[in-house]
């Protein structure tokens, strides 16, 4: 069956957490985040680190494809993009949640940027500091 | 060489809450599927790194309780030495800071500040800000 076009009206942003662990409870689907962090100390450069994106979204209803940039602010790049296949949200009152697992490339110190898309239309950025070793 | 960013398979499912999961709410999940994986990654070469900063940048809504906007706006991204300034050339708005994002935020709350000023002195308006009072009512609405 075709997947219908995008729309709808663009989602609101209630949550947008960088954790260690995110853990969904089966059954009734909550989630526990585990090490919320907003900074990366690393030894050395690159470094891949595995983490975890939550997002809790609201007022979306309609067909939506979301986008996550991962960005390097301080040289402006984006490094990577991931894209979630047309997903349909049947009721604007609910609030729904993603959790991503990730697993980064960290090129050097710096500032980094989850940066949310739904439909091609921003919604909303996470933005953490990776650092290297203490002098 | 690894990659840069690797997604695995997404869990996407209705907030968490104490009742019972509703069946309806089954069609929220996503799974990976063996012919239509749910997810692309796009991993971006170092010799070919997109620019994060786009000239135009289309945004969703005012992070605010209250105000909304109605439809998404069309932000143009302009840069000026250090700082990136984010505007809205029909109501010659603008925020600025030293990345996108930033920038954004501060156009947000720079929308907001003065709807909620203009809300409040919209008896005393002369008709250039009831003119820019109009428009800003077109493009956000009060929940």
């Amino acid at each position: 069956m075709e997947t219908p076009a995008p729309h709808g009206p663009s989602p609101v942003v209630l949550a947008m957490v960088l954790c260690d662990v995110a853990i969904t409870e089966h059954g009734t689907n909550k989630k526990t985040l585990v090490g919320i962090f907003q900074r990366v100390l690393a030894s050395v450069f690159p470094t891949l680190q595995r983490m975890f994106l939550y997002v809790q979204m609201t007022d979306a209803q309609g067909v939506y494809i979301f986008r996550i940039d991962f960005v390097d602010v301080d040289r402006d790049h984006v490094r990577g993009t991931a894209t979630v296949n047309p997903i349909e949200v049947p009721n604007r009152l609910d609030p729904f949640d993603f959790v991503f697992p990730l697993t980064i490339e960290i090129s050097g110190p710096g500032l980094y940027e989850f940066r949310l898309y739904a439909n091609d239309v921003f919604l909303n950025s996470i933005s953490f500091t990776a650092q290297g070793p203490h002098p | 060489m690894p990659e840069v960013l690797e997604l695995e398979p997404v869990q996407m499912s209705q907030a968490g809450e104490r009742r019972s999961p509703d069946p309806d709410l089954e069609r929220l999940k996503l799974s990976r599927g063996t012919h239509e994986p749910p997810i692309s990654v796009e991993i971006h070469h170092e010799t070919s790194l997109p620019r994060a900063t786009p000239e135009r940048l289309i945004v969703g809504n005012l992070n605010h309780p209250h105000l909304w906007l109605r439809i998404p706006i069309t932000v143009s991204i302009t840069r000026d030495e250090s700082l990136l300034i984010a505007s809205i050339p029909e109501i010659d708005e603008f925020g600025y800071g030293p990345h996108l994002t930033a920038a954004v935020e501060d156009l947000r709350q720079t929308l907001i500040e003065l709807f909620q000023t203009l809300k409040s002195e919209q008896a005393r308006l002369g008709p250039g800000m009831l003119q820019l009072w109009n428009q800003l009512q077109e493009l956000i609405e009060e929940r």
